[in-house]
């Protein structure tokens, strides 16, 4: 089952193609990995598919349904979550409340309901806050879920992330380069992380340069190069494809 | 929490009480205008320190609230009541119009749209001569009654403080709701909130609907009070007064517009008396110049602290949640 799937998708910044006629498929419950050298177009793929950046022509569907012209909330909402490879959260909001941003459209309460403190809106409150203290504990982070995520060290902003992108019970996350800049125990982590996440039947998308990380997650791996898919298969086969090699180290 | 809530009492009875201490008429016209002033503060301090955008435009939806409010309870004869609902309903509107260049612009762009805002409804104002009176004035207006009786300045200033204190309510509540969270989200980091499957669009909307409606809320309760409306108040110098106004109180305060709005009213006229006639405006703008510098979190979370230290009350952690 394919859960997501390109057709024709392209991407130009001006006169920079960064994602040309990527026609690909994303399957259901598996970790799918995007590897490729420095400006081969990985983000820009999440960002488009995200609706971060509106799509330049071409098509895309998640789960049978065209998504292309869909803005980011939209596509948030279906049930496509990301963390971003500069981490993004909110600093002026404490741990749990970053959480509890993306449990927003879980409310039904409107305005009016809140104003007046209703006993629908008050228990509203406490099943979120339930939902986000468990996921705090998914990541490791319940201790601190009263506390500035400002200052905290960077791993552990990048659960925070994780976390706040799992609050949208989300079917497919896509983690942008989630073990650059991490410790090895950090690293490791996250690793764990994606395994229990995989259990869980999330489909994991996973933009990485760390091999050692894609070789003990990814089931399948596309590699891109200039905004074009150049091998795609198991990590075992891709690592020794001369095309990738070739990409990667340049030639002899 | 308790010792809290019961100083938070003594001083608002103290408040209230106030105009029967105090019942120099001229005194009591400042206060309830400074009160004014709190109101359309506080909306702003929402728009702006809480959902992240800028309007320098405010006078124009003070100015909506003024004239439909006067317009409708004078020509039409309509209640007062419901000549300050139409007001308020008026101002939302044209919120909802000025949130539409947000979507795409920031910063000083958005502060460049808003500042147009308001120059076209000074205009309005100005040259509209049926419905506003021009440069001539707006006469007549019904000052507060209930049906025969009429209020007198020190109901008026009850009046107003309940107004105040049930607009800073709401806004406490919302504060602290999922809608305050992504408001709060949002002036942090746009992107990351859309991610987070909130419309950022539908977010500015509502903030700056409802920050027009406070305004449009002050200028219709302005309009009551004063009994005749020209179009000096409604300039952009009047929007970046009340800029100032939430500013100096405390952008990200509760209470920020409360303190700036009372205080920067009442300021130039403490610095009126004594032999400072000709400089007082000048000095008002010194110390707005030296708070902002100084006190970039603005006297709000100063006073606050303040409070604390003098009562002994225990930070509550009503700041996270």
């Amino acid at each position: 089952m394919d859960i997501l799937k390109t057709k024709n998708m392209t991407k130009s910044f001006g006169g920079v193609v960064a994602n040309k006629d990527l026609s690909l498929t994303i399957e259901e419950g598996k970790i799918t990995a995007f590897i490729g050298p420095n400006g081969s177009g990985k983000t820009t793929f999440i960002n488009v598919v995200t609706g971060v950046h509106p799509i330049t022509s071409g098509e895309i569907f998640f789960q049978d349904k065209e998504i292309s012209k869909y803005e980011s909330n939209q596509i948030s909402r279906l049930g496509i979550a990301r963390t971003f490879q500069k981490i993004r959260l909110f600093d002026n909001l404490s741990v749990i409340e970053n959480v509890l941003v993306a449990r927003k459209s879980f409310y039904k309460s409107g305005p009016i309901s809140v104003v007046f403190n209703t006993k629908k809106f008050r228990e509203e409150e406490r099943q979120n806050k339930e939902k986000a203290l468990e996921l705090l504990d998914l990541v490791g982070l319940k201790d601190k879920a009263y506390e500035s995520p400002k200052g905290m060290a960077y791993g552990l902003r990048r659960c925070l992330e994780i976390a706040r992108a799992l609050a949208l019970e989300p079917k497919l996350l896509f983690l942008d380069e989630p073990a650059a800049g991490m410790t090895r125990d950090e690293f490791k982590v996250i690793m764990d992380l994606m395994l229990v996440l995989r259990e869980r039947g999330i489909t994991t998308v996973l933009v990485e340069h760390t091999m050692d990380f894609i070789k003990a997650v990814a089931d399948w791996v596309y590699v891109l190069n200039f905004g074009e898919i150049i091998a795609k298969g198991p990590f075992d086969e891709i690592e020794k494809d001369p095309v990738v090699l070739k990409a990667y180290l340049g030639e002899e | 929490m308790k010792k809290k809530i019961i100083f938070g009492l003594i001083g608002l009875a103290v408040i209230f009480l106030f105009p029967i201490i105090d019942n120099n008429t001229y005194h009591l016209y400042l206060l309830n205008r400074a009160l004014i002033h709190a109101i359309l503060a506080t909306g702003l301090v929402f728009l702006t320190g809480f959902a992240g955008q800028i309007s320098l435009g405010q006078a124009g939806f003070y100015a909506i609230g003024a004239y439909s409010s006067a317009y409708f309870s004078t020509r039409l004869g309509l209640p007062i009541f419901l000549g300050i609902i139409i007001g308020i309903g008026i101002s939302v509107l044209a919120g909802f119009l000025l949130s539409i260049p947000s979507f795409k612009l920031k910063a000083f762009f958005l502060s460049l749209v808003t500042i147009a805002f308001g120059q076209i409804i000074n205009m309005l104002v100005v040259n509209l001569q049926p419905i506003t009176g021009g440069p001539y004035g707006f006469f007549g207006i019904p000052f507060y009654h209930v049906g025969d009786y009429m209020l007198s300045f020190e109901n008026v200033f009850w009046l107003l403080g309940v107004i105040l204190l049930f607009t800073l309510y709401i806004m406490y509540k919302i504060k602290h709701s999922h809608y305050g969270r992504a408001m709060l989200a949002m002036n942090s980091d746009d992107v990351a909130t859309e991610t987070c499957g909130i419309s950022t669009k539908k977010l500015k909307i509502a903030a700056f609907g409802f920050s027009a409606g406070l305004a449009g809320l002050a200028g219709a309760l302005y309009a009551h009070l004063a009994g005749f409306l020209s179009p000096e108040p409604f300039t952009f110098f009047e929007s970046s007064n009340f800029v100032a106004m939430a500013v100096v109180g405390g952008l990200r305060d509760m209470l920020g517009g409360v303190v700036g709005g009372i205080g920067l009213t009442l300021l130039p006229e403490f610095l009126r008396f004594g032999g400072w006639e000709n400089y007082y405006l000048m000095v008002t703008s010194i110390i707005v110049i030296v708070i902002i510098i100084f006190m970039p979190k603005g006297l709000a979370p100063l006073l606050g602290n303040m409070f604390k230290k003098i009562f002994r009350v225990k930070s509550s952690n009503t700041k996270t949640l």
